[in-house]
């Protein structure tokens, strides 16, 4: 094999190599933010008027125990959350009435936190960076796996209408928003991206409009 | 500038002699230009494309082989939202569609015993088309083998050393599945050809 043959297999290799199945990922955590709704056709959200929402954010932790409180989110973002919630449906037209005023509609804000662990592993720019679950069990010798956590989040919006309630069937869900990413940066950053994505569940939920 | 054209030109000028029952081979570099629902979903060209091809001359003027390629296509959709039914969703997008492809091919080469040689083929065989969508912490993936038919046409160009330059421009024309509708793209690729 002539050297310029050879220059050309090794060029062509290179290029195969450092080529990756996916050339570009998300820079930033709030790239990892999404906003999604859904709500029941079968009410007519004009009907209602008016709403009520607690003045805490739940924490869902699993089942509780008979007489046992649900942990809160702390004030810090949960006086930020509340707020946001009745700012958003005192622009769409809802007039917020308290608890015991027999309100149309319930906002409940609640909250789900996850610790994730995964492995990885790098090649040194050699092989790229390949995910386990991409399917690929191997590593080129002596580089192994390396460990990372994360911390994701959801707070859960939803909206229920106390005179369907039943103390033995499942309650209807009238909408639902639900804002999910990472739960890492400061304290500020993430409230910052909770506000701008409680805007965005009622922007893109305009049917809610009174 | 003329003392780079001019070796260049010398490489020219020779045909290439070739041999009854000759083995090629090729490594090329390609672009890729979806179209159909591949272009729906991946509306970008990619630059990111490797493929490698044996050819057996059966004389002269007919050749039958094997091409296999990868080809990376990858589109950042901004944020935006999407709504199907009653339920939307907003995010950033990142598609990605790894197209592997592996066809058996017969070609037809023109001009024979000239530096430039056009071809035109056909080719049959399989395209692993893995579709990825990652949107926030979530990944939707499939991943169909699919039937695949490969014309193809192009020129070879000749080098007094025996090897071959090769402009090629292929068309990779998959057939719907169950799993996912019919996946195609052109592929426009340069080629460094040896025998042994």
């Amino acid at each position: 094999m002539n050297r310029s043959l050879r220059n050309v297999l090794l060029l062509m290799t290179g290029v195969a190599l450092f080529s990756s199945c996916y050339p570009d990922q998300p820079d930033n955590i709030d790239e990892y933010d999404i906003v999604y709704t859904n709500y029941s056709p079968t009410y007519d959200f004009k009907a209602f008027n008016t709403f009520a929402v607690p003045d805490s954010v739940v924490i869902i932790t699993g089942d509780l125990a008979e007489g046992e409180q649900p942990a809160k989110v702390s004030p810090e973002f949960g006086d930020q959350i509340v707020g946001r919630i009745r700012q958003n449906m005192d622009r769409l037209g809802w007039t917020e009435v308290a608890p015991t005023e027999n309100p149309d509609v319930l906002v409940l804000p609640s909250a789900v936190k996850t610790l994730n662990v995964d492995a990885y592993y790098y090649g040194g720019g050699y092989w790229g960076w390949y995910y386990p679950y991409y399917g690929y069990g191997w590593y080129y010798p002596g580089y192994y796996p390396t460990y990372t956590s994360y911390t994701t989040g959801s707070l859960i919006l939803t909206m229920i209408a106390p005179d369907d309630l039943s103390p033995t069937e499942n309650q209807p869900v009238l909408w639902v928003g639900v804002l999910n990413g990472l739960l890492e940066g400061s304290d500020a950053s993430i409230i910052t991206r909770m506000t701008t994505n409680i805007d965005q569940a009622f922007k893109q939920s305009e049917y809610l409009q009174q | 500038m003329l003392r780079y054209v001019l070796p260049f030109s010398l490489l020219l000028g020779a045909p290439f002699v070739s041999k009854a029952q000759q083995n090629i081979y090729m490594l090329e570099y390609s672009m890729g230009f979806p179209v159909g629902d591949l272009n729906d979903y991946i509306n970008e060209p990619s630059f990111r494309g490797f493929n490698f091809g044996y050819r057996y001359m059966l004389d002269e003027n007919r050749a039958i082989g094997l091409d296999m390629g990868w080809q990376t296509f990858y589109e950042l959709k901004d944020l935006a939202t999407y709504t199907e039914g009653t339920s939307s969703i907003t995010g950033i997008q990142y598609r990605y569609t790894n197209a592997f492809t592996a066809s058996v091919q017969i070609d037809q080469v023109f001009s024979e015993g000239k530096d430039l040689r056009p071809f035109i083929g056909i080719g049959a065989g399989t395209s692993y088309m893995r579709r990825t969508l990652d949107m926030g912490l979530y990944r939707l993936e499939r991943d169909p083998w699919q039937f695949m038919l490969q014309p193809e046409a192009g020129v070879s160009l000749y080098m007094r050393n025996g090897n071959a330059v090769i402009l090629s421009a292929n068309y990779y024309l998959g057939f719907k599945t169950k799993e996912l509708e019919a996946q195609s793209f052109l592929g426009i690729g340069i080629a460094y050809a040896f025998s042994d």
